[in-house]
């Protein structure tokens, strides 16, 4: 094809669609939900120095700065942006974790970049069906969230953005050319925290690898100005705001001493304090420096500890002339210890009893026992050992505390709640189903596994209309022995694809399991690909005529390969196969149901919500509580005037036909979509068990303005109705 | 000068006040170089074509008040770098993203074999605004912002905040779809 030919093809693209291409600005882009891989060595690294350095424990609120303007909290019916309701709350602890709680959960997720960063654990704290434990679920999510103890963080390569409850972001910081590490891509730069100093000063931390390592550096930033005063190399230990403000202590490892920087004044740098060799986990808060130490000593320093007095807590007033070295807490105590802001935690080992202590600072003598277990309860001589001097995370979270075992319990307990009143429970994931690998089998699927269980007669699936059956064992990438830096890339132009039989693939599966057999199918075919994109899963599967295609799942969702006959190799099929789902039954899909359908505009623009989405209504009082909780969100009152082309009913006026008696034997689908203009109509098209198939009536010239419509659909109540049900959008000019 | 909105831009033309040219060249000045640049593929040649397109935007407004202004303004440059180019290099493919554009997507659009002259160029537009109906409002940017607008991959993924990584898959796949979609309407 010549240029002018494709010029002139080009030339006919809608002036709606250039407008919105010169004009995007990809800083407002909506997340679009990208899963984040890292590097294996970054996660390592990354958490063993967070863990080392982390004394970000919750404080009292610093002075709030005069640009913070709070959205309204959601109401404890509201649903937030984890799934749970009611506001949520962000909690930091001693260590590499945030904690959130809103009315109904407790979410519990990693701070470090690392694989983990897209599980989080999420339990009901007031849960009691399980005795004294209970249960966490582990669950992804696609929100890096970072806090300063105040309010919630969505980090995306070079940008922090502010979340509220609902999800809704405000952008609040931006990393700029001045700061090292800008030209790096997504994958390798990544921020890892957030802290208030003061007023409108923040610190805020971010990495990147280099070489062997991963460097750490840090942002002192006025959120108000956006000035950004300095972007350094960090310390492992957090900066702190001078008490009057106009300031903030930091420890310069260069210099070796805690150093003092202005606000105001970039370039002053007063040496204030010496870092001493004997001086362990410091921990800067306002004027104060905390350290432990086991001997202090020093002709320039009137207080002395001997050696012999064991592991102590020590404080230096930074801004005291004399600089003196006040114990803190317990004199001679055992430790380990982890200093937070108004409290010391220990934990204690001997005597066949393991203990975790608390000691107020401005009560160093009174020790609270917090919990107290015999070390063979949790633990079998074999773990007892490892649990001396293993570094735990303490969380406070209103009136629960929360830390890490060292080791997982016998019990499966992995961490321990502790509750106002003293009340003890265990937190721990549900066990794992037994396996049940066997000679015709290839694993096994459970609600909380990815593993899929494929019993001797093979469960029948559907993807697109192809009956097919999974050959091999399905796990996530980070679960294998995949190795992330090798990125797989379909090569069109290869003529010798390599081609696995039933037998083979059975043979291998059998043999190795699935990495494996996907490694067996590169190597046999000697099959060099490369993949630009994060590929967490691929799998190999054989449809009903017993050709084999594979799944490639990454992080836009789920190509296709079919293998061809005629060329001998893989063709790329589709790009995002709009659902799969799983009948555990070995039940057929049910046939497509009767329904009716009316389309209501509901306007109501909102950034960063996720469109389409659908609720299932099989109820008056469902239906209600909907209502109650969109209608300040969307309009739902009539659009247009009647008789008018755009005229349609307002949401309100037609709720009236839903009464109780109509949910005796109706349902009711709601599906809310938006649409870049106004001209855009819908027709549902099909409503199935698992799905809603609606057409978008596109024509060729639209208004410009942004429309939400909610498309009320009516099937009869004994439709099943499957929990994963989803929306499918179909295209089609006027 | 602040940033004007696109309406403050195009009173500014109305009034003849030459600040329209400035505020022009400030907020769409880098997009158009780029647009000029990937179809030129000379740094001299695109700045003098983004010169040659505000004059002919001081020509056409008054009378003409776009709606898309921004869209109205690319298209001349376009259509302007599009000329100079025909002018300067006939029926070869010179240097320029659009060669590198041209190569990734000639394909999809056509058959290798089928003859110049049998190519529906209307049809295929058609096709390919219905297609790009169909697709996410990310997808279709990057989409336009290549094959319309022949910025490299880097300019897009800095314009989309995004990885050059991200851009290049997302336009396999677009094409990919594409392909298919055309071959489903029996016009490839």
């Amino acid at each position: 094809m010549n240029e002018t030919k494709y010029t002139e093809i080009m030339s006919g693209i809608r002036r709606d669609y250039i407008e919105e291409a010169v004009t995007w600005d990809g800083s407002e882009r909506k997340h679009s939900r990208e899963i984040r891989r890292m590097t294996l060595g970054i996660c390592g690294i990354a958490a063993s120095i967070a863990v080392v350095s982390g004394f970000l424990f919750f404080s009292a609120r610093k002075n709030k700065p005069e640009t913070r303007s709070a959205p309204p909290a959601l109401s404890e019916s509201e649903q937030n942006f984890l799934g749970g309701h009611g506001e949520l709350r962000p909690y930091l602890s001693t260590g590499d974790q945030i904690l959130l709680r809103d009315a109904e959960y407790c979410y519990m997720m990693p701070v470090a970049a690392s694989d983990e960063l897209l599980m989080m654990n999420r339990w009901r704290p007031d849960d009691t069906a399980d005795g004294d434990s209970i249960i966490m679920e582990a669950i992804s999510t696609d929100h890096h969230i970072l806090s300063d103890g105040e309010r919630m963080y969505e980090a995306e390569w070079r940008k922090l953005w502010l979340i509220d409850s609902k999800g809704v972001l405000t952008a609040f910081f931006t990393l700029t050319t001045d700061c090292p590490g800008y030209n790096l891509t997504e994958d390798l730069l990544m921020f890892t925290g957030v802290q208030h100093l003061t007023g409108d000063w923040y610190a805020i931390r971010y990495q990147f690898p280099q070489e062997d390592a991963v460097e750490l550096y840090e942002v002192i930033y006025n959120a108000a100005s956006q000035e950004i005063l300095s972007a350094e190399r960090a310390s492992l230990w957090n900066p702190s705001a001078t008490g009057d403000g106009t300031g903030y202590y930091e420890v310069d490892y260069e210099k070796g001493y805690v150093c003092r920087h202005s606000f105001t004044d970039r370039d002053f740098c007063e040496e204030i304090y010496p870092v001493m060799r004997n001086m362990s986990d410091l921990r800067l808060s306002g004027d104060k420096l905390y350290f432990t130490s086991n001997y202090v000593s020093s002709d320039d320093m009137d207080y002395q500890l001997s050696s012999s007095a064991g592991l102590g807590c020590y404080c230096i007033d930074l801004t005291s002339e004399d600089k003196n070295i006040m114990p803190v807490g317990k004199k001679g105590y055992d430790g380990p210890y982890y200093l937070g802001d108004s409290v010391i935690y220990s934990v204690h080992n001997g005597d066949g009893q393991w203990r975790v202590c608390s000691i107020r600072y401005d009560e160093p003598e009174t020790e609270q026992e917090l919990f107290s277990v015999q070390s063979d309860q949790l633990w079998n001589a074999q773990t007892e050992q490892d649990a001396i001097g293993t570094v735990l995370i303490f969380t406070q979270a209103d009136n629960l505390l929360i830390f890490n075992l060292p080791q997982p319990a016998v019990n499966n307990a992995e961490y321990v709640q502790i509750d106002g009143g003293m009340q003890t429970k265990y937190l721990k994931h549900a066990a794992p189903p037994e396996d049940v690998m066997g000679d015709n089998s290839y694993g096994y699927v459970t609600e909380e596994d990815d593993i899929l269980y494929i019993p001797p007669e093979h469960t029948a699936e559907r993807t697109d209309e192809i009956q097919c059956y999974r050959m091999l064992p399905y796990k996530n990438a980070w679960e294998s022995e995949l190795d992330p830096s090798v990125f797989f890339h379909f090569n069109e132009d290869r003529g010798d694809a390599p081609r696995l039989t039933k037998e083979r693939a059975k043979e291998i599966c059998d043999a190795y399991g699935c990495t494996e057999a996907m490694y067996a199918l590169l190597e046999e075919g000697g099959w060099d690909v490369e993949w630009t994109s994060g590929i967490l899963c691929m799998e190999i599967w054989l449809d009903d005529q017993g050709k084999e295609f594979i799944l490639v799942h990454d992080t836009d969702g789920i190509s296709y390969f079919r293998y061809d006959d005629e060329h001998r190799q893989y063709f790329y099929e589709r790009w995002k196969i709009p659902h799969i789902y799983f009948n555990h039954t070995g039940d057929t899909p049910s046939e497509p149901y009767p329904f009716s359908a009316q389309y209501i505009r509901t306007n109501g623009y909102h950034s960063g919500v996720r469109y389409p989405q659908v609720c299932i209504i099989r109820s008056r009082e469902e239906l209600d509580d909907y209502i109650s909780r969109n209608e300040s969100l969307y309009d739902f009152e009539g659009y247009g005037s009647i008789g008018e082309a755009d005229y349609t009913p307002g949401f309100r006026d037609i709720l009236t036909n839903y009464t109780d008696d109509w949910f005796e034997t109706h349902q009711l689908v709601l599906v809310l979509l938006e649409e870049t203009s106004g001209s855009v109509r819908h027709e549902v098209t099909a409503l199935t068990q698992h799905s809603v198939t609606v057409k978008r009536l596109v024509p060729e010239i639209g208004t410009e303005d942004m429309a939400e419509w909610h498309l009320v659909i009516e099937t009869d109540k004994d439709c099943q109705l499957s929990e994963q049900f989803t929306v499918q959008l179909e295209a089609s000019g006027i | 000068m602040q940033n004007l909105t696109d309406e403050e831009i195009i009173e500014l033309y109305f009034c003849r006040d030459q600040q329209a040219l400035a505020a022009t060249q400030q907020k769409y000045g880098k997009l158009c170089s780029s647009i000029a640049y990937g179809i030129l593929g000379s740094r001299e040649d695109a700045e003098e074509c983004l010169n040659d397109s505000l004059m002919k935007l001081w020509e056409s407004i008054p009378p003409n008040r776009p709606n898309r202004f921004a869209a109205f303004l690319s298209v001349i440059v376009r259509n302007l770098a599009c000329n100079r180019r025909a002018a300067q290099h006939a029926e070869k493919r010179g240097s320029g993203v659009i060669c590198t554009a041209l190569s990734e997507i000639e394909n999809t659009l056509a058959h290798p074999d089928t003859p110049e002259q049998s190519i529906d160029t209307i049809a295929l537009s058609d096709a390919l605004n219905r297609f790009l109906g169909t697709l996410p409002k990310e997808t279709r940017v990057i989409f336009v912002l290549r094959y319309w607008g022949n910025l490299s991959i880097k300019e897009i993924a800095e314009k989309c905040g995004i990885s050059q990584s991200k851009t290049k898959m997302t336009l396999l796949r677009t094409r990919n779809a594409l392909r298919k979609q055309l071959e489903k309407e029996e016009l490839l």
